[in-house]
């Protein structure tokens, strides 16, 4: 996973420590950088018609096998970064680097196979409610032209602990254990980079916390980077890095700066 | 969901009354229409109710038009017809109800001019002739001035004078007299002042082989042609609005007597009448799916809006709203709207109606009656019909919302049992075609087909999309996953092919029918349909006939012999004893009937009882001779196959038996005969010959010229019914045109509305399948193949449904021959699957043009 610093893309961080801009810490020069963002905006218009910018001129950079939180208060943004930093929407201006892809010069082809790389967990789930746990997890498989999806997904589904209710529908489900169908869902596709927006919003502490253990597990597993929004306090402790999102912009926390 | 969010002022209002429910009902109507969700809605019922009023009102006008033209073959709306004079105070009766009332009288009669004679048909008339449309005459030239002395054509209410007479051109030349000219008719000398060139009653029928001359009425008496036991024919025209009709209708029955004939314009022209029954079942039918249509696309409107509306009623029903309540008020809002919704739709289809058939004034031969007021009923009815048969059963179902789906979100309500949907939808159903059509065997037939396709269809898919499923593994990775998600919605997908599948059945069968109808017309009436009878041909002339006609280049019939007889007895009995007390005035048994011989059936004839002779049979002397009756005359004489009937040919008798009973197709202008025997019976008996053939207009001269050539025969010019017949059948065509396109227009609705049905779910699945890896493109491509299959499935339901329902239909209700038709079984699944696939692509263009996060937030 550590790439070469002569293969990075990163110039900034590469050639002139000195110029780096904020929140590029020159001190890790030299790891690969997963996600980056320059001056990210997003403009959206309100329910009156009036411009509401949401995102200021984000910049973030971020490195393969990190956990990283992203905090805010509710309204802040979180959500719509996130969507950004994943590819699923379009931002208004600046640029995101997605494994050293900027994703404003790929169409709409390019974006889909930049999105086979990410995965995405919902505080609200967001399973097919009329496919099965299998089928649900057997998706971005066969989208990704995987032919052994089956068994893949199938083997997912066992490690998140519910091999035994594959056959079942969500509705047959309860919260947290949709919420691992998703984590399975999400980690089958073998992404790059784990966004996990709210996770444990909709669940119980006790659930919460083992869906937090299921998401660091398979972090440390499979290397994936992890980016999660949360309010839990708890939850962003465990990350390596925690940065807030205020008035658009993207602070890191002071203790964790250094990178760890 | 903002938009249903109330006041905090409004909140108050715990337990509302039916009566604030209707005032919030009111408040939430404006507030549900600014958010768009009841547009699709909305326009299902005004398009339904459009539909039905612009088709009733189009129907209804034609209808009115072509009655219109009818009665003008008639000569009234109402005729009542009669060997003696009707008691004078009928018609003074007819006139204090408000009917327009005419005496005519007919009879045959030799009419002698200066240079010869000829057998006429003398018409005398009352003033007040025509009551239905105008009796055109020739212009008449002023020799002095070579100018037309009278340009205007039609008398416009004028008749012969006394002491005149009016006469046809064939009159005119078989006497070889001129305007000016005597003729004597009876004991009577009359001046011919004008040529006839459009007579509008002259009716169907071969009561009119003769020239015509029309004299006054009262001039009548004076020609001494009316003597006790002479064949006249009275003829008592009555015109009025529909209802006074109907009622001195009614009043005229009951002082019927067998002497009298009332004719309504189904019994008098038939060739015109079954025209008008097939067309008006067709109008009906045509209508009948497009509301059938309608009603299904009302149904898919309102059960997506309720589901839209769930969250809302729990929301509301967590603030204290109890979900029967919200469930109520918005029950009521949807009575509002529909009400709404019926009144625009009768607006429109009623606007569209008068500027449509303004448009095409210009090709239609006469002007349309205006409409009446039963389409305003029928629409705005249908609209409320709708309603409550499609929309409320969804609706209803939002009372059963629980509160706790503000917390869960996967709480649906539970699915309306589906036999209060079914049962609602098919009770509105059968009201509506029964009251469209008012024929209890027609909405039977059609319920009971309906049903049955619709189990059929669902059971078929259903088990086409278990298989499909099935074999799903080893499909490539793009049709695996549209026929899983198939699959898994068949909740949805079911309803929708279903849809699909109806409009393309509906469409069809609207389509075919029409087709069938067009071209049995067509074939009824071709171009060059025989325009002349020649009758009377003696057997010398034959040759030389035929000859003539050749070397015109004229096309025309074989030259069918006649023999004229009398049917003296009836199983030995005299015929005037043997038949039924009020067949005893039937014409057959007062004038001679033509007989002939054919070995083989004529063609568009058909044997419904008994069995044809075998062609080659030899008949020997003692035989009992075999006879064919037409099957009208069995009816009326209560004959059936073993009877034994006795013709005497002046002298000569024949005595055969009934062998079997024969369907003539009397609307082909064919010479059609009522009885006919083996080869072999009647070749030595006196008899004549017949003929029909085309005589294009440039060559009219060639009338002139026979009947010079062959002063016995006789030529008759139909020409000018075959006209108004084909006038009429224009018309109809006309009507049939336009309501194919209303059929596809509400096809089109429903189309859409069922795509839009599954359009939330589509467009949160896209968002999704795109979170997980998937492009637009590979979305586009997996609903491509998606509707792909929902087409062929539905072309193949309409193909069986639509071959179904023929089948049922041509036979029950039209008199078409139904046969299978191979490019209809190319054609339909073909076009299922590029209609579908078209409107299912062009329906859900968005699922994939608005980033994914956006979508997946919205949900
Ligand atoms: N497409 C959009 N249209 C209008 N407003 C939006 C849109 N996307 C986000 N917003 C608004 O931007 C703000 C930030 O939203 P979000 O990113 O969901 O916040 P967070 O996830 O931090 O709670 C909210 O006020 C939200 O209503
Ligand atoms: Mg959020």
């Amino acid at each position: 996973m550590n790439a070469p610093a002569s293969e990075s893309h990163d110039q900034n961080a590469n050639t002139d420590p000195t110029a780096a801009v904020s929140g590029v810490d020159p001190l890790v020069v030299g790891r690969r950088s997963v996600i980056r963002t320059e001056k990210l905006m997003r403009t959206v218009t309100d329910a009156d018609g009036q411009p509401l910018q949401i995102l200021q001129g984000v910049e973030c950079q971020i490195y393969a096998g990190e956990s990283v939180a992203i905090l805010g208060s509710s309204g802040a943004g979180k959500s719509t970064l996130l969507g950004l930093l994943a590819g699923l929407d379009q931002s208004s201006g600046g640029e995101i680097w997605l494994n050293d892809q900027p994703l404003s010069q790929l169409d709409e082809e390019g974006r889909a196979l930049m999105r086979q790389q990410v995965g995405f967990v919902f505080q609200s789930f967001q399973l097919l409610e009329h496919l099965t746990a299998l089928e649900n997890v057997m998706l971005p498989l066969e989208l990704a032209g995987d032919p052994d999806y089956h068994i893949k997904a199938k083997q997912w589904l066992e490690r998140v602990g519910l091999g035994a209710r594959i056959k079942h529908y969500p509705r047959q489900l309860s919260g947290g254990e949709q919420q691992r169908v998703a984590i399975a869902r999400a980690f089958a596709g073998d992404p790059l980079v784990l966004f996990a927006d709210e996770p444990t919003g909709n669940l119980d502490s006790v659930t919460g916390q083992s869906i937090i253990d299921l998401l660091f597990n398979l972090n440390r597993d499979q290397g994936t980077t992890l980016i999660l929004v949360t309010h839990d306090v708890t939850l962003a402790q465990h990350c390596q890095r925690r940065l807030t999102l205020k008035d658009g912009l993207l602070h890191e926390d002071i203790s964790t700066k250094a990178g760890v | 969901m903002p938009s249903a969010v109330l006041p905090t002022s409004e909140r108050k209002l715990q337990k509302p009354k039916p009566v604030k429910q209707w005032s919030m009902a009111l408040k939430l109507l404006l507030r549900e229409w600014r958010s768009g969700d009841l547009n699709l809605l909305f326009s299902a019922l005004v398009l339904a109710v459009m539909t039905v009023a612009l088709t009733g009102f189009i129907a209804d006008r034609l209808q009115r038009g072509m009655e219109q033209q009818a009665a003008q073959l008639m000569g009234g709306d109402l005729v009542l017809r009669s060997s003696r004079a009707v008691d004078a105070s009928w018609l003074t009766e007819a006139e204090t109800q408000g009917l327009k009332a005419v005496s005519s009288l007919e009879f045959t009669s030799m009419v002698a001019g200066d240079e010869g004679f000829q057998l006429s048909a003398v018409k005398a008339v009352d003033s007040g002739y025509p009551l239905k449309g105008g009796l055109e005459l020739e212009p008449i030239l002023d020799l002095e001035s070579s100018e037309l002395k009278s340009a205007s054509v039609s008398t416009e209410g004028a008749l012969p004078a006394s002491g005149e007479v009016w006469v046809d051109r064939r009159l005119l030349s078989a006497l070889d007299a001129r305007i000016g000219s005597d003729i004597e008719i009876g004991r009577e000398l009359f001046t011919i002042t004008r040529i006839i060139s459009k007579e509008p009653d002259r009716g169907g029928g071969f009561m009119s082989f003769n020239p015509r001359a029309l004299i006054h009425f009262s001039d009548v008496e004076a020609t001494g042609v009316i003597q006790p036991g002479s064949r006249v024919r009275y003829r008592y025209m009555f015109a009025g609005d529909m209802t006074q009709v109907d009622h001195f209708k009614n009043w005229l029955e009951e002082r019927l007597e067998p002497s009298h004939r009332l004719l309504d314009i189904r019994e008098d022209s038939p060739s015109v009448g079954s025209a008008l029954d097939r067309a008006q079942r067709y109008l009906q039918l045509a209508s009948i799916g497009a509301v059938i249509l309608s009603g299904v696309a009302v149904a898919m409107a309102a059960s997506r809006f309720a589901r839209r509306r769930q969250d809302t009623v729990a929301v509301m029903a967590s603030l204290g709203f109890a979900a029967p309540v919200m469930g109520g008020i918005y029950l009521r809002l949807l009575l509002v709207l529909g009400f709404v919704a019926a009144t625009v739709g009768a607006l429109l289809g009623f606007s569209l109606q008068a500027l449509g058939i303004q448009a095409v004034a210009g090709l239609v031969p006469i002007a349309l009656p205006p409409a009446g007021w039963e389409p305003w009923v029928l629409a705005i009815g249908t609209g409320l019909l709708l309603l409550i048969g499609f929309a409320s059963a969804p609706l209803r179902q939002l009372r059963n919302v629980s509160p706790l789906r503000v917390f869960r979100r996967d709480l649906e309500m539970t699915t309306p049992s589906s036999m209060v949907v079914y049962g609602l939808a098919l009770m509105a159903l059968v009201v509506m075609i029964y009251w469209y059509s008012s024929d209890a065997r027609l909405t039977l037939w059609l319920t009971l087909g309906l049903v049955a396709v619709l189990v059929l269809s669902a059971v078929l898919t259903l088990g086409l999309f278990y298989l499909l499923k099935k074999v799903g593994p080893v499909l490539p990775m793009r049709a695996r996953l549209a026929v899983r998600s198939l699959y898994s919605h068949k909740q949805t997908a079911l309803p929708q092919v279903m849809a699909f599948g109806l409009v393309l059945m509906v469409v069809a069968l609207v389509a075919l029918i029409r087709n069938d109808l067009l071209a049995s017309w067509q074939q009824q009436l071709p171009e060059n349909a025989p325009n002349y009878f020649a009758i009377n041909i003696q057997p010398y002339e034959q040759v030389e006939f035929t000859q003539r006609l050749d070397n015109a280049g004229i096309r025309h019939s074989p030259l069918y012999p006649i023999v004229r007889g009398r049917l003296s007895d009836i199983n030995g009995l005299p015929a005037q004893q043997a038949v039924p007390k009020d067949a005893r005035e039937d014409n057959a048994l007062h004038r001679e009937l033509n007989l002939t011989w054919h070995a083989q059936i004529p063609d568009d004839n058909q044997v419904i009882a008994g069995r044809w002779w075998p062609e080659n049979i030899q008949l020997k002397a003692d035989d009992p001779v075999p006879l064919s009756l037409e099957a009208g005359m069995a009816e009326r004489l209560s004959l059936g196959l073993g009877d034994t009937l006795s013709f005497n040919f002046t002298g000569q008798v024949i005595t055969g038996e009934v062998t079997n009973i024969r369907q003539v197709n009397w609307d082909n202008f064919q010479p059609n005969f009522y009885v006919i025997t083996p080869p072999g019976v009647l070749e030595n008996m006196p008899q004549t010959l017949l003929a029909s053939f085309f005589l294009p207009e440039d060559q009219r001269g060639l009338v002139a010229q026979m009947v010079k050539a062959f002063p016995a025969v006789s030529l008759l010019d139909i020409g000018q019914i075959l006209d108004q017949v084909r006038q009429i059948l224009q018309q109809v065509t006309m009507a049939i045109e336009v309501m194919l396109g209303f059929t596809l227009l509400s096809g089109l609705v429903l189309l859409l509305a069922a795509v839009k049905n599954s359009l939330d779910e589509r467009l949160r699945e896209g968002a999704l399948y795109r979170t997980l890896g998937a492009s637009g493109r590979m979305i586009r491509r997996i609903q491509c193949i998606e509707f792909i299959i929902l087409g062929i499935v539905a072309g193949v339901l309409a193909l069986l449904g639509s071959e179904l329902t023929a089948f049922l239909l041509y036979r029950n209700l039209f008199d078409l021959d139904y046969s299978l038709s191979f490019t209809h079984w190319l054609v339909l699944p073909l076009s299922g699957v590029v209609i579908i696939t078209a409107a299912g692509l062009w329906g859900t263009r968005h699922v994939v043009s608005q980033p994914p996060l956006q979508v997946l937030r919205a949900g």
